[in-house]
């Protein structure tokens, strides 16, 4: 890597000896009022292709042709461009503030040059401004990014009221997501009603899905990529709410003005003290609840130097007190993630920009069981599973001219797996003590992409990527290449190409796909083979500029293998239940198997104006395939959906008032059910009058595996917002009704025997549905 | 160690509890009238042939739909079927017999030898057609080496009788170089007497394993098996008479044999577990579910005076 810099840096001087005539505007873009930089801001000459955009940190360059007299745009959804005369006779540092259309009370902004889906390489992506998903409602109030995500074509959800998400027909496991360049392994509260991130303590939010940039890489299907707010560093602000079953406050402001900030935010939810009075049990008390806990400080030491220490911590707890005659009794299960990252920018020059992470990532479940007998006996047991990561990640990046936007980088990432641990103490038996055998393992990767214009019209982003894991004494090295490319036929039409090749190292256990704490994330071993996967996707962009709509249209293909599934029988709590105290190992409950995932997906999305929103739909088919699996014949996916539909819209009435909608239909998910039962006749050829050696048994049929499709989904939500200025600052009321007409869409199925006379006269099929109309409303502030 | 609250449940059991605390506002309907999945009744055919057994016998019905009304076991029965098996050579018909309902005939009607493939096939009345086909083991170079037995006396403190307790576990040698599949079981014969005679009484050994009695060759150290521990409790009427005789039945199996229980045992295991993968359980019928298996029985007695 050493070398590699060293290189940029040389061709960054020879490329100024031969450039005498050109200059470079570089600088920070930041939003007027907090000095928070801003992302995805497009600088660009008007008049000409030349154009930069500026990076997670808010960093541009932009090289250009001497010139007395120069206009620079500045524009980004949801603020006002900024224009801005120069004289480039010399390179020069140019920083800029964009007001926020929100502050200023506007409503509609149409014709500027944000960043338009015709003009990037990149496909397969989607980012949503934080503003937009603050407006969508959910379920009892909860904004929650990962549903919003939900609703874009290409991303499913699991199960109702789930917020773990399916791309393009890959399991929650090959989802990266990232919260500061932290890994995040358990992105939900409680079976996933909920997501970790709290909207108020974020900045950005961006899902690639496909053509995944040399920069990305570890999982199969999505980088989901979240950026805290730095916090405002001009004066003290906050914003909060109360909801049904939560409450959350965020604050920030300088402690140095103009020069370092602060950001904390925090959500807890109350369901545990106000459902306390119904949950009291024979003699004790039992409860939940969640918090989150987002913090942020930054220091900026000038242009050159940025320091930024950012961490999440959340915890979900169930807890429960009980009370027996001859002992008294306590327990409970605790989960949750912890992250950490810290990370310094350094400007080498106006147009080699560097960042180098620290990071650490924890998540950990655990069980813990107390009671105390009165005659002074004691038993205790204790479980842990878990996995933490500490990580170093270093990233250049170097804009020679507006041609050529070059990245590299490295990360290496030291994972500690504990697939489990267990702890038992009995003042009657002898301690138990079985520390589950940690597994270490080093995931490693160096990275070099450019995004270049080899002709006009024509973008391409080349990567290559270079990914190395070893653990258990072995190891493995892949290549991974990547191209994006995309062409514009007309001004505002370009078709669009890609294809990434993805490894995924670290693996999820789980099959109950409704995001148990209890899923395990266990490495890629001597023998567990890393997941591979292969994705070809070709589309077209249209911008409809005067309207601000923009239509993507992608067909995709994704050929994944060596992923891994639970075999036939098989159950977490067969590796994971401390009641057998005995070490499984859980290499032996896994198969390995291959993925077929393809179709087509449209979206069309307004995203600024008085009304905005977007319509998608996605048609797809996932595909599995295990040798150990349904006789080694192909089946569907549990999350194969034909049909995926979606419709979010968001209208300003006024300045005070904010409707807001959303209808979705999904086909239902692939189960599998029992279609018959027979008598097994095992064989018995014992002497015996009186059966066998094993015993009369029933068996059941499946037919296929995933056989039956549950019946559609399909669900109404609304919600209006009521704003109003008040001296201290604004409130907000907010009124939603989750599934208005109250569809009764099946969460799972059951069989439930009838008798009659005594006698089994017939099996029903019951569909348990869990969400009716949830009406909710709540209270929202900002200073 | 005292009752606990991880005696009481598990870990499934608690998150199900949290769950269900969450899920109040669930509501269910009765949704019984699928369109689309079938449930029509399916023919089974269940048959496990041997050279030592005196009878052929195929067992044939149809599934019980798991959803809708209950059939009664008369209308489960497929009584008028045609059931053939053949060596290729040699085509047998097999007969239904009422009482047992089943299909059968002498095993002298058909050479069963190792080695040799058997076809069995069923047409049945409704129009339903099935076949599957199997290969004798051959059993050369597999031998029941050593058995071990104990006999305890236990004491019940609670009761205050003495109960007995008899373990038998056995080891064999497995053919070199050909997977071989096994099924290992155990019993106890000894005499009773029931007046006014003495007859034979036979207890099966139960093995203390759900699936370990069913074992594949990978698992053999220097090409020995063992099987699994197997145990008997007797009662309080005092220790089983002697001289009494264990026996060892080792089922040297085909790979259908061996896949079909193993894959009846593991549904088992998961049986109310609804966090756990469905299982499957493994047929090699064409045209129905069930399966046609074969094995070549090995028995090896100890006596016991």
């Amino acid at each position: 890597m050493r070398t590699l810099f060293t290189f940029l840096l040389l061709l960054s001087s020879v490329g100024a000896l031969f450039a005498q005539s050109k200059h470079t505007v570089s600088g920070y873009v930041h939003e007027k009022g907090s000095g928070e930089t801003l992302i995805g801001v497009v600088v660009y000459q008007p008049g000409t292709s030349n154009s930069a955009t500026t990076n997670t940190y808010g960093f541009y360059s932009l090289t250009l042709p001497a010139s007395d007299s120069l206009a620079l745009t500045f524009a980004l959804v949801g603020y006002m461009p900024v224009v801005q005369k120069v004289a480039l006779k010399q390179s020069l540092e140019l920083n800029i503030e964009l007001q926020s259309n929100a502050s200023l009370g506007e409503v509609e902004v149409i014709g500027n040059r944000v960043q338009r889906v015709s003009e990037s390489v990149q496909m397969s992506s989607i980012d949503i401004p934080i503003s937009q998903i603050k407006d969508i409602p959910m379920l009892l109030g909860e904004k929650d990014v990962m549903k919003v995500l939900q609703l874009m074509p290409g991303v499913q959800k699991g199960s109702e009221g789930n917020s773990g998400i399916y791309v393009r027909g890959g399991g929650p496991d090959q989802n990266l997501i990232i919260l500061d360049d932290a890994t995040v392994y358990n992105a939900s509260h409680l079976f996933g009603f909920f997501s970790l991130f709290n909207g108020d303590a974020l900045k950005s939010v961006e899902l690639t899905k496909g053509g995944f940039p040399a920069r990305y890489g570890g999982r199969l299907s999505s980088v989901i990529e979240l950026n805290m707010k730095e916090g405002n560093k001009e004066e003290l602000h906050g914003e909060g709410g109360i909801g049904l079953i939560s409450s959350r406050l965020m604050l920030e402001g300088p402690i140095k003005k103009g020069k370092s900030s602060f950001l904390i935010s925090g959500r807890r939810t109350y369901a545990d003290i106000i459902a306390r009075p119904f949950m009291n049990l024979e003699d004790g008390t039992a409860g939940y609840y969640f918090y989150d806990l987002n913090t942020k400080l930054n220091y900026d030491f000038g242009q050159k130097n940025k320091l930024y220490l950012s961490g999440y911590f959340g915890q979900d707890r169930f807890y429960y007190n009980e009370k027996y005659n001859s002992s008294k009794m306590r327990g409970g299960l605790d989960w949750g993630n912890a992250t950490g990252t810290l990370r310094w920018n350094h400007l080498f020059n106006d147009k080699l920009f560097a960042n180098t992470s620290l990071i650490f990532s924890r998540y950990r479940f655990k069980i813990n069981v107390k009671e105390e007998f009165s005659d002074g006996d004691k038993y205790e047991l204790q479980y842990f599973s878990g996995i933490q990561d500490l990580s170093l990640k270093y990233d250049v990046d170097y804009m020679p001219n507006p041609q050529h936007a070059i990245r590299a980088g490295f990360q290496t990432t030291f994972h500690r797996f504990q697939p489990s641990a267990l702890v038992v103490k009995d003042t009657e038996l002898n301690q138990l003590e079985r520390e589950g055998k940690n597994i270490d393992g080093v995931q490693s990767a160096v990275y070099i992409e450019d995004t270049f214009k080899p002709m006009p019209g024509l973008r391409l982003n080349a990567g290559f990527r270079l990914s190395h894991f070893a653990a258990k004494s072995k190891s493995y090295l892949m290549p991974e290449p990547r191209l994006a490319a995309a062409y514009n036929i007309w001004d505002d039409f370009a078709v669009k190409a890609s294809y990434a090749q993805m490894n995924q190292y670290v693996h999820l256990l789980s099959n109950t796909g409704i995001g148990l704490p209890t899923d395990l994330w266990v490495p890629t071993t001597d023998l567990v083979a890393p997941q591979q996967s292969r994705q070809v996707a070709a589309g077209f962009a249209k911008d409809f500029k005067e309207k601000d709509i923009a239509l993507t249209v992608e067909g995709y293909y994704k050929k994944s293998q060596n992923i891994i599934g639970y075999k036939e029988g098989a159950s977490f709590m067969m590796i994971d239940d401390p009641e057998t105290a005995e070490e499984v190992k859980w290499e032996d409950n896994i198969t390995s198997g291959q993925a077929w995932s393809y179709g087509a997906e449209f979206l069309l999305q307004k995203k600024v104006g008085r009304f905005s929103g977007w319509i998608g739909y996605t048609l797809s088919w996932t595909q599995l395939q295990f040798d150990s699996l349904n006789f080694g014949q192909k089946f569907y996916a549990r999350y194969d959906r034909r049909h995926d539909f979606s419709l979010v819209g968001i209208y300003k009435l006024s300045d005070r008032v904010t409707f807001s909608g959303t209808w979705v239909y999904g086909t239902g998910n692939a189960i599998t059910m029992p279609v018959g039962h027979f008598d097994a006749y095992p064989n018995n050829p014992s002497k015996s009058n009186h059966g066998g050696s094993m015993y009369w048994q029933r068996a059941s049929d499946y037919g296929e595996r995933n056989g039956y499709r549950m019946a559609a989904y399909h669900r109404m939500d609304i919600g209006v917002q009521f704003h109003k200025p008040k001296r201290w600052g604004e409130r907000t009321w907010e009124i939603s009704f989750y599934n208005l007409y109250s569809r009764k869409n099946p969460f799972f199925y059951y069989l439930s025997e009838e008798y009659s006379n005594g006698n089994h006269s017939e099996t029903k099929l019951k569909q348990v549905s869990l969400f009716p109309i949830i009406p909710s409303v709540s209270y929202g502030f900002k200073f | 160690m005292k009752p606990t609250f991880f005696h009481k449940t598990n870990i499934g059991q608690l998150l199900l509890l949290l769950f269900n605390v969450f899920a109040l506002s669930a509501c269910e309907e009765d949704v019984t009238n699928i369109k689309d999945l079938d449930l029509s009744p399916k023919l089974v055919v269940t048959s496990f042939i041997s050279p030592q057994d005196s009878l052929l016998i195929v067992r044939l019905q149809t599934t019980q739909p798991a959803i809708g009304k209950t059939l009664s076991d008369e209308e489960r029965k497929v009584k008028d079927a045609t059931v053939t098996m053949s060596d290729g050579a040699k085509t047998v018909a097999l007969a239904y017999n009422t009482g047992m309902n089943r299909y059968q005939t002498e095993a002298g009607n058909l050479v069963l030898a190792p080695g040799r493939t058997y076809t069995l096939k069923v047409n049945t009345p409704a129009g339903s057609t099935a076949e599957a086909s199997c290969i004798i083991p051959d059993p050369a170079n597999v031998q029941i080496t050593e058995m071990n037995y104990t006999s305890t006396r236990e004491t019940n403190e609670y009761q205050q009788q003495d109960y007995y307790r008899y373990e038998l576990n056995y080891k064999w040698q497995d053919a070199p170089g050909v997977t071989n599949y096994y099924h290992a079981l155990a019993y106890m014969k000894y005499k009773v007497q029931l007046w006014p005679q003495t007859v034979d009484h036979v207890n099966d050994i139960y093995p203390v394993l759900s699936t370990g009695n069913l074992v594949k060759d990978e698992s053999a150290v220097n090409n020995m098996l063992q099987s699994p521990t197997f145990t008997l409790h007797g009662n309080q009427d005092g220790p089983v008479p002697k001289p009494y005789y264990l026996h060892a039945y080792l089922m040297v199996t085909d790979r259908h044999y061996y896949l079909y229980h193993k894959s009846i045992l593991e549904q088992q295991d998961i049986d109310g577990n609804p966090f756990a993968e469905a299982k499957f359980i493994y047929s090699n019928m064409v045209g129905a579910l069930g399966v046609f298996g074969a094995y070549y029985r090995l028995e090896a007695s100890k006596e016991i005076r």
